[in-house]
Order: C-alpha cells, then sequence, then structure tokens
C-alpha cells in the first residue's frame, strides 16, 4: 500500500462507531479530505480495593472489548499518586456507552477522565487543535498513520484559510412571521428562493450544496427552525440534502435548555449540527454579535473544542476545557465530579474573605481632564504572577509564591501573553487596517475566556476549582486597588472613583499620558501586576441613583476622551432594555456634547442639544417612526406561573402564550407600551399594533428621562429640561448657579 | 439554627457545616453580642465548612468523620438543600445521602449533632424521600411551623451523658 | 459562586431599614437630617466592605461621624475666612 503525505488544516473531529475517530482536512492543494484514525481511549476507576476487585471481574465478563490494567496516577489534589483501574476501548464511543454502565452499576467508584471531549483527548495526544496546520501520513487508504502539527493555537497570525460559506436565512423570523423565502449567500452572489413550491427550493438547494461544497454554513435560525424544516421537507419529498458531507452521519440534536448562570436566567436554543462541515447559526451562538466568525474561530483554537461546539459554548466550557487539556498533556488524572471541598475556616475569617472587588462610590457631577487607569486583566494576572491555583499553597494577599506553577497559571499564562501581545498589536494599528475588524474579534474572545476563568475557580462544579483560590484572588485584587490608592496619593493626585481594577485620577495641570506615567510605574512597581491609562477624560459624568441625588452609583457614567471617543455605562443607551429610539437619541445627544474640545465649551453645546431633543419629540409624537424603533425588550425571569404581579414582560409573554408561542425564563420578550387596559402589545403577535394606540405619552417620559442623563449634569435641571421641550428658548444664562465645574 | 450556633459560640467551640449557603455571620454576629463582649473570640470558635453540591456534601461529611476532633457540638445547616437539585437523579440523590446519613450517625456517638432541613419546593416534591430517608435516622425531631418557608429542626443522635455547658 | 455573606450594600440597607419605625416617629424635618446621615455613610460602603467588622453598624456609625466632621472642618474654615474678612 502506498503511503501518502500532504499538507492541511484540520477542519473537524468526532468520533465513528466503526472506524475510531474521524478527521477532515483543508488540505494544501484545495482538496477538502475525510480521514480516520484508530483511536483508543482509556479512562480510570478508583476505589475500594474490594470494589475496585469486583469491577474488574465485571468488566472481563461485559461484551465490550476492553484492556484492563492497574496502573498509579496523578490526582492535582493528593500529594500520593492514586491506585486506579485503567479501563482502554479500542472504540470512543464503546468507552461513553461503558462509563453510562458504570455509573449505574458503580456509582461508589470515582471515575476519571471519564467524560471528556473527544477533541481534547486527541489534542492531548498528538497535540492538534481545531485549525491546526498538520503534516499528515496515510497508509493509502483513508487512515491515517501519523500526524505531526506545524503550528500552535498561540499564533498572533493565523493563516487565512480559503473557507468556503454558505449563508442561509428566512427573510423573516419564524417566530414571529412565517417566512415566504430563503435568503442564500455564496460567495458574492445572493439567490432568493420562495418556500413554496417546496421541491424546486430543495433541488436548488441541493445543486448548490453540491456545486459549491461549503466548509461552513452559517444560519439565522437553523437550530430552532431552518434546519429541521429542511431536514423535514427534504423526508416529504424523498430528496437527500446533502447538508452532512459526511454521508455515514445524520445531523446530531441537542435539545434546548434554561440553566442558572451567575445569579441569571440564560436561555439555549437547541442545536442541529453536522458531520464534516460547520453549522453556525448566529441567532444561538454565543457571542456572536460581539465577536463573530473569526472569534469563534479563535474560541475553538485555543480551547481546543470543535467548531460548532465553540460556537455554541460558554466561555465557561472554553476554560474548563483548556484546563482539561492541561491536565491530560501532563497526566494528571481530571475528575468527573468536583470532589474538593472547603477547609474549615473561622466565621471570624469568613469576614474577611467572602467579598468580592472594591467599589467605591464616585464623586458625582461634572470633572474635567480625568485619567482612566485599569489594571490589565486583573485577575487573571493575579492568578498567573502569585501562583493562585486549586492546589499550590494558598498566599497571602501579593506575596510571590515560590512552589512551582500550577496547572491554573500554566493554563492561562500563554492566554494571557497572547491577549497582551495582540491588544498591542490593535493599538498600533491604524483605523483603515483590513485585518483590524479580525483582531478586535479575536481580542474579544480571549478577554471574554480570561474574563470567565475567575468565576470559575469558585464554580461549584469546576473540576479543578477551589473556592479558597478564588477569595484568594479577590484579596489580591481588593490588596492592589489600595496599593494603587495609595501610589496615587502619594503623588497628590485625587482619586474621583474606583472599581475593582480601575482608577479616575485628577491632578491639576494633569492632562497629557506623560503625566501620568511616573503614577503608573509606582503602581506597577509596588503590586507586580500590568497596569496601563485607558485614556484621558475631556469630561465626565458621574452619574447619582436615580432615587436619591445624594447617594453615587458606581458603573454609572458618561464621557468623552481627548481622542473623541465616549464612553458610557449604565445609560439608557447602554441597557438592552432600552427602545431603539431613544438609545438613539440618547447618544445623539452624547456626541453632540462630545464636539466640545474641553469642559468649558460645553455650556455652548446646550442649545445645539435642546434642538435635537424637540426635533425628537417632535417625530415621536407624529408617529411617523417605524414601529420597531419603538420596541422594548425586556427579559423574563421566570416561568410565567411563577408571577405574582406579572411584570410588563411578563404580561407580553402571556398575550404570545395564548397564540402558542412559548417564551421560556432567560429569553427577552419584545413589547410595545400601549394605551387603555392592555398596556402592551407583544411583538411576536399575529398582528401588529394600532400605531393610534401607542402610549406616546410613556414614550416621551422616557425619552425626556434619558435626555434627563445626560443634560442634568450638566446644569440642565428637570424643570428647565421641560421647558426646553415645551419650545422655549434656551438661554445660556438661565442656567441654574448650581452648574459648576468641579 | 443561627441562634444556636451563637449560643453555642458564645460559651465554647463549635462546627458548622453549610449545605445551604445559610451561614450568614451579621446576624449570628449581633446574636453572640447578646450573650457577650468578646465577639471576635466567639467568631473565631465557630468552625465552617461550606458545600455547594452534594457530591461535595459528601466529601465533607467523610472528612467531618474520619477526622478525630475533641467533642465539641456539629450544626448541619439546610442539609437537603444541595440534594434537591434537578441536575443530579433522585436515585443518586438518595444513595449519596446514605452515605451523608451514615457519617453523620458515626459522629453523633461522640458529639451533638444537629441537622437543620427544608422540605422540597412544589416543583421537585418527589424529592419528599429524601426528607423521610432523613427523619429515619434521626433520634429527635423538631418541626417549626411557620406561614411562609417551613423550617424543620431535627436533632439527631444526641449522646445523652454529654453535658453540654451552657445549653438550657 | 460561593457568596454567603449579603454584599455591603445589602446590609446598609436592612440596617437603614431596622430604623424606620423610629424615623417613623420622627418629625418631618428631623426625618431629612436622619436621612443626611444615612446618606453620609453610603459614601463610604467600600471601605466599610473591606474593614470585615462582625457588627457593620458600627463602622457606618464611624462614617456618619466622619461626614460630620468634614463637614465642621470646612465650616470652621469658612467662619475663619469670614472672621478675618470682616476683621480685616
Amino acid at each position: 500500500m502506498a503511503e501518502d503525505k500532504f499538507n492541511g488544516w484540520l477542519l473537524d473531529i468526532y468520533d465513528s462507531p466503526q472506524e475510531g475517530v474521524v478527521l477532515w482536512f483543508l488540505c494544501e492543494d484545495g482538496q477538502r479530505r475525510r480521514l480516520h484514525q484508530p483511536f483508543p481511549v482509556t479512562f480510570y476507576a478508583a476505589g475500594e480495593a474490594s470494589q475496585l476487585r469486583q469491577l474488574w471481574r465485571y468488566l472481563e465478563a461485559q461484551p465490550i472489548p476492553l484492556q484492563l490494567s492497574r496502573d498509579q496516577r496523578r490526582d492535582l489534589f493528593s500529594k500520593h499518586p492514586v491506585t486506579v483501574l485503567a479501563m482502554q476501548t479500542n472504540l470512543p464511543a464503546d468507552q461513553a456507552r461503558l462509563f453510562r454502565s458504570l455509573q449505574v452499576d458503580y456509582p461508589e467508584l470515582t471515575y476519571y477522565d471519564a467524560d471528556l471531549p473527544l477533541s481534547l483527548r486527541h489534542a492531548a495526544c498528538y497535540g492538534t487543535f481545531p485549525l491546526a496546520h498538520c503534516h499528515v501520513v496515510t497508509n493509502g487508504q483513508a487512515e491515517v498513520r501519523c500526524i505531526d502539527v506545524l503550528d500552535t493555537p498561540w499564533e498572533l497570525e493565523p493563516p487565512d484559510l480559503p473557507l468556503r460559506v454558505l449563508s442561509i436565512q428566512p427573510d423573516t423570523d419564524p417566530q414571529h412571521t412565517p417566512p415566504h423565502e430563503l435568503v442564500i449567500g455564496v460567495g458574492s452572489q445572493t439567490y432568493h428562493f420562495p418556500l413554496k413550491p417546496t421541491r424546486p427550493l430543495l433541488i436548488n438547494l441541493c445543486a448548490l450544496f453540491e456545486r459549491f461544497d461549503p466548509d461552513l454554513l452559517v444560519t439565522r435560525w437553523g437550530d430552532t427552525w431552518l434546519l429541521d424544516w429542511l431536514i423535514e421537507c427534504s423526508e416529504e419529498h424523498h430528496l437527500s440534502l446533502p447538508l452532512n458531507r459526511d454521508a455515514s452521519h445524520t445531523t446530531a440534536h441537542r435539545p434546548e435548555r434554561s440553566y442558572f448562570s451567575y445569579g441569571q436566567i440564560v436561555y439555549r436554543g437547541q442545536q442541529v449540527l453536522l458531520f464534516g462541515r460547520w453549522h453556525i447559526d448566529g441567532c444561538n451562538a454565543t457571542l456572536w454579535d460581539d465577536y463573530g466568525l473569526d472569534g469563534t474561530l479563535e474560541f475553538a483554537r485555543v480551547t481546543a473544542l470543535p467548531v460548532q461546539t465553540a460556537a455554541r459554548s460558554s466561555p465557561g466550557t472554553g476554560i474548563s476545557s483548556m484546563q482539561i487539556l492541561t491536565a491530560l498533556r501532563q497526566n494528571i488524572l481530571v475528575p468527573w465530579h468536583k470532589q474538593q471541598v472547603e477547609r474549615l475556616k473561622t466565621a471570624y475569617d469568613l469576614l474577611h474573605s467572602d467579598l468580592g472587588g472594591l467599589v467605591y462610590q464616585p464623586t458625582t457631577g461634572l470633572h474635567r481632564d480625568v485619567g482612566e487607569i485599569d489594571f490589565v486583566s486583573m485577575y487573571p494576572s493575579i492568578m498567573v504572577r502569585y501562583n493562585i491555583s486549586p492546589e499550590t499553597v494558598i498566599p497571602k494577599a501579593l506575596v510571590p509564591s515560590t512552589e512551582a506553577p500550577g496547572l491554573v497559571p500554566q493554563t492561562l499564562e500563554p492566554l494571557l501573553k497572547k491577549r497582551l501581545a495582540l491588544k498591542n498589536r490593535l493599538a498600533g494599528m491604524p483605523a483603515w487596517h483590513p485585518d483590524r475588524e479580525r483582531e478586535k474579534a479575536r481580542s474579544s474572545t480571549h478577554k471574554w475566556l480570561l474574563v470567565t476563568c475567575f468565576g470559575y475557580l469558585g464554580y461549584k462544579n469546576a473540576r479543578f476549582g477551589r473556592i479558597e483560590a478564588h477569595e484568594a484572588v479577590t484579596a489580591g485584587g481588593r490588596e492592589a486597588l489600595l496599593r494603587a490608592k495609595e501610589a496615587a496619593e502619594d503623588l497628590d493626585f485625587a482619586i474621583l472613583h474606583m472599581y475593582v481594577d480601575g482608577l479616575w485620577v485628577v491632578k491639576p495641570d494633569a492632562s497629557r499620558p506623560s503625566d501620568f506615567q511616573e503614577l503608573l510605574d509606582k503602581i506597577a512597581e509596588s503590586t507586580g501586576l500590568s497596569i496601563a491609562l485607558d485614556g484621558i477624560y475631556r469630561w465626565v459624568v458621574f452619574l447619582p441613583s436615580r432615587v436619591d441625588e445624594r447617594v453615587p452609583v458606581p458603573n454609572r457614567y458618561f464621557g468623552v476622551f481627548q481622542d473623541g471617543s465616549i464612553k458610557a455605562r449604565g445609560i439608557e443607551a447602554r441597557r438592552r432594555d432600552t427602545a431603539p429610539f431613544i438609545a438613539r437619541v440618547q447618544m445623539e445627544l452624547l456626541q453632540h456634547l462630545a464636539q466640545a474640545q474641553n469642559a468649558d465649551q460645553l455650556p455652548a453645546c446646550l442649545p445645539g442639544a435642546a434642538a435635537i431633543l424637540r426635533r425628537r419629540l417632535a417625530e415621536l409624537n407624529s408617529r411617523r417612526l417605524p414601529l420597531e424603533e419603538l420596541l422594548v425588550a425586556q427579559k423574563l425571569s421566570r416561568e410565567l406561573s411563577a408571577y405574582a404581579d406579572p411584570s410588563p414582560a411578563a404580561r407580553a409573554a402571556l398575550q404570545l402564550q395564548k397564540v402558542g408561542k412559548t417564551i421560556r425564563p432567560g429569553q427577552r420578550v419584545r413589547f410595545f407600551y400601549m394605551r387603555g387596559e392592555a398596556d402592551v402589545h407583544a411583538w411576536d403577535l399575529p398582528n401588529l399594533p394600532n400605531p393610534a394606540a401607542l402610549d406616546i405619552a410613556r414614550y416621551r417620559t422616557l425619552l425626556v428621562r434619558a435626555a434627563g442623563t445626560i443634560l442634568q449634569p450638566m446644569g440642565v435641571d428637570e424643570d428647565l429640561l421641560l421647558a426646553w421641550v415645551s419650545n422655549t428658548p434656551v438661554d445660556i444664562a438661565l442656567l441654574p448657579a448650581t452648574f459648576s465645574l468641579k | 439554627m443561627l441562634d444556636l450556633a451563637a449560643q453555642l459560640a458564645a460559651h465554647g467551640p463549635l462546627r458548622v457545616l453549610d449545605g445551604g449557603n445559610q451561614f450568614n455571620v451579621y446576624p449570628v454576629a449581633r446574636s453572640i453580642r447578646r450573650h457577650t463582649p468578646n465577639l471576635n473570640a466567639a467568631l473565631q470558635r465557630i468552625y465552617l465548612s461550606r458545600a455547594f453540591t452534594c457530591y461535595q456534601m459528601a466529601v465533607m461529611l467523610d472528612e467531618a468523620a474520619a477526622t478525630p476532633i475533641p467533642p465539641i457540638p456539629t450544626l448541619a445547616l439546610d442539609l437537603l438543600a444541595t440534594f434537591y437539585d434537578e441536575n443530579v437523579t433522585l436515585v443518586e440523590s438518595q444513595r449519596l445521602l446514605r452515605g451523608c446519613l451514615r457519617q453523620l450517625q458515626r459522629m453523633s456517638q461522640q458529639i451533638p449533632v444537629i441537622v437543620s432541613v427544608r422540605p422540597p419546593a412544589p416543583i421537585c416534591q418527589e424529592r419528599i424521600v429524601l426528607l423521610e430517608q432523613l427523619r429515619q435516622a434521626t433520634t429527635h425531631v423538631w418541626e417549626i411551623q411557620e406561614l411562609t418557608p417551613p423550617d424543620e429542626e431535627k436533632k439527631h443522635g444526641e449522646n445523652p451523658t454529654l453535658n453540654y455547658p451552657g445549653l438550657y | 459562586m460561593g457568596r454567603t455573606l449579603p454584599s455591603i450594600t445589602q446590609v446598609f440597607i436592612e440596617e437603614e431599614g431596622s430604623f424606620a419605625r423610629f424615623r417613623r416617629a420622627l418629625r418631618r424635618r428631623d426625618q431629612v437630617a436622619l436621612d443626611d446621615l444615612f446618606a453620609a455613610a453610603r459614601q463610604h460602603l467600600a471601605a466599610a466592605a473591606y474593614a470585615g467588622h462582625a457588627l457593620p453598624f458600627e463602622i457606618f456609625l464611624l462614617a456618619m461621624l466622619l461626614e460630620e466632621h468634614k463637614e465642621v472642618i470646612r465650616l470652621r474654615s469658612l467662619v475663619e475666612a469670614a472672621t478675618e474678612k470682616r476683621d480685616g
């Protein structure tokens, strides 16, 4: 048999009932090749000797072919190696099946390496990962003899692969109105195929698939409606649609679910996964709007999860995978369930350890020439620099460790390094650079993974989590912030606000980046962590509580940097439930004020702001706005039956329920505010609301309130704002004496 | 139960195994203060460990039963909370609970052990069997009936010859 | 995710709430003054959290006193300036 060699990039990996593992490669010569590889898989059981002996006898007697052996392996949390029974199956599918029956018959034992994704096992063995560049040698018959991986997930410049992308989407949201046609995108061509008659649609789609042979199918509502509909139709018409490249597999389905995460209910739609091709549903992919395809591919690369899984995984799953891979590579056993329990601490200790980051109340009002300095990836940096890991000794805050780096720092370090390198690169990239968007997306992926890894350390189900480690990280963060504060005060800066990993500082005559450098150096030295100047604001406003003006609120502010860019947090335009029209107007006001070159020029901008507000109010009153602009989108926080006093979102969801559309907790309900008894009208109802019945007065109030958020700190109090709104001419001299720059 | 912890801590050491994230130190501190001015010293006599899954609970009780300790009372708060989790099958919960109850009984031969539990919420009513399992393993049961979430206290295997100072 | 103790803000709201009966029985302008005191204490929640005090209300009282004293310092300097001006 003649050997065959080629170079290519790994597209997909999954298990096959007969062949072991199937791998798909995008070869350098442009071909897409399907190969298989034998891949025996091992998992372990530990427990009392007599139980293990019993297990051995049971295993010898059952039908799945196995190799059994006794072994000593390293458990992260015990000083001595653990004696385990090693069970090796020839086929990955057999291992999964065997483990399922052991869970029932031998639940008392401790299992390791038992429920791991195949791609991670393969990655640990061969160093592969999605889109890895490989040199492959086969036996001439599509069986892999050996794989050499030629790059790593940490390359700053990943290859630009000639991926073939086919996009399909219905012309409307199927939940809202039944679609009429499918819009297909192939390269630069767009096709519109009416849904009925269905047979020609299927034939055309088939032809496109065969001619174009896409690597990636991007859809909208593909998981929750489209693919199932296509499959159903193709069965009805007895036409086979080659959704899978691998005809020996049918599409895989995963059910929908709602679950709790960080105190919020999250909803995930069902999933439809393909073999040999990727399917990504833009409406059901995690953070798709944030980092899109480039970010998803990066996620897959660094976590070693298959692309389709990566697209639908939360960053927590990503971090977990990375940790598992580190463990596998070092022959550390990966426990099935979290075993670690908190060491006894006194109630007194709990008072000091059960705390988060320090959140200060800002000095409210308008301030000028304010520097915002932030620790760079503070918690991950603390974990890496101070060696905080579930198995290492818990250090006192910011005291260097003498031990070898633990599992978590080892896992995070390359990710942190890549993040910093990419951030630096982006900082130096001009706005017109063609790679800029792609690099931003990849950077965002790193950010999300890093942001999650800290939370994951304390997560109750994390295999390699430990609450003391989690608490040590926050303790380090508090210590770092306090040292930064002390450094700033030693250099005579006034501190306007502090928030977990950032400070807003100001000093007379400090208005250029160089004025802050000494402070940055001092903080870096005393904490051992990277800190950077996020920017200098021409002016920034810290907002008080809506309820009580004397009470400051952290994380509600807006301001303009020296480069003209706007930063806003916590205001209506940044909230996902605000109607688009109102968000737009608020940003418009902010952008108008951003024209002021410095804080002194702000009063001069106010008449223009008043004009904008009046114009937009007139637009609202005219009722000529597209309906979608007034859609409010609130999350349903619990099952409908659990509401004692239904919120507007719940009332809208009830309307939908009456027409057979269910909303799960965690999903957003979109609706309008209406006049009259039914004070809401859900968006996805079969009929649109009567524009004349919209509660324009309520929208008006919301708009004026959003405008007030921006203008009140400028000295325009509520009375004045209402006067402006009713067309009183704006006279700056009328601004109350309370308007003053701090 | 927090009040009980406070009373015990005012006079001596105790161990608290928290199965439901219940141990809010502040009301305990206020309660201790009513008994003694040495608040911080009392707080340092409360040895606390928290479990967030039933697997952790099982391991926690294994470790608690195995560690040789001086005879200090043990309070287990909201023991069944993690066992009501819908992500763990009822069969598995029952198995884990059996192990936990064995350990609690072992411990109760040397020290007073008091366990508090809540009945399951309406959406997982079938888990009431766990409550029954627990009931059968106890020697004394007190029920506190309140209008909103009833909270049952159970006393579990107290050694009758141990006269604990400061307690009634 | 492990947070057992309520946040300092929750503790503060509870403490403030425990004075509701006292507040109700006060005259209206005394109520306003009391509210001022609590608003003043709110300025220092982060430090109160970091303190990890077993009886947080003691810290809140100290924070109220802190703000009162700052006001005294401020008024004192105003008075001194006004006196100088009158005499000078």
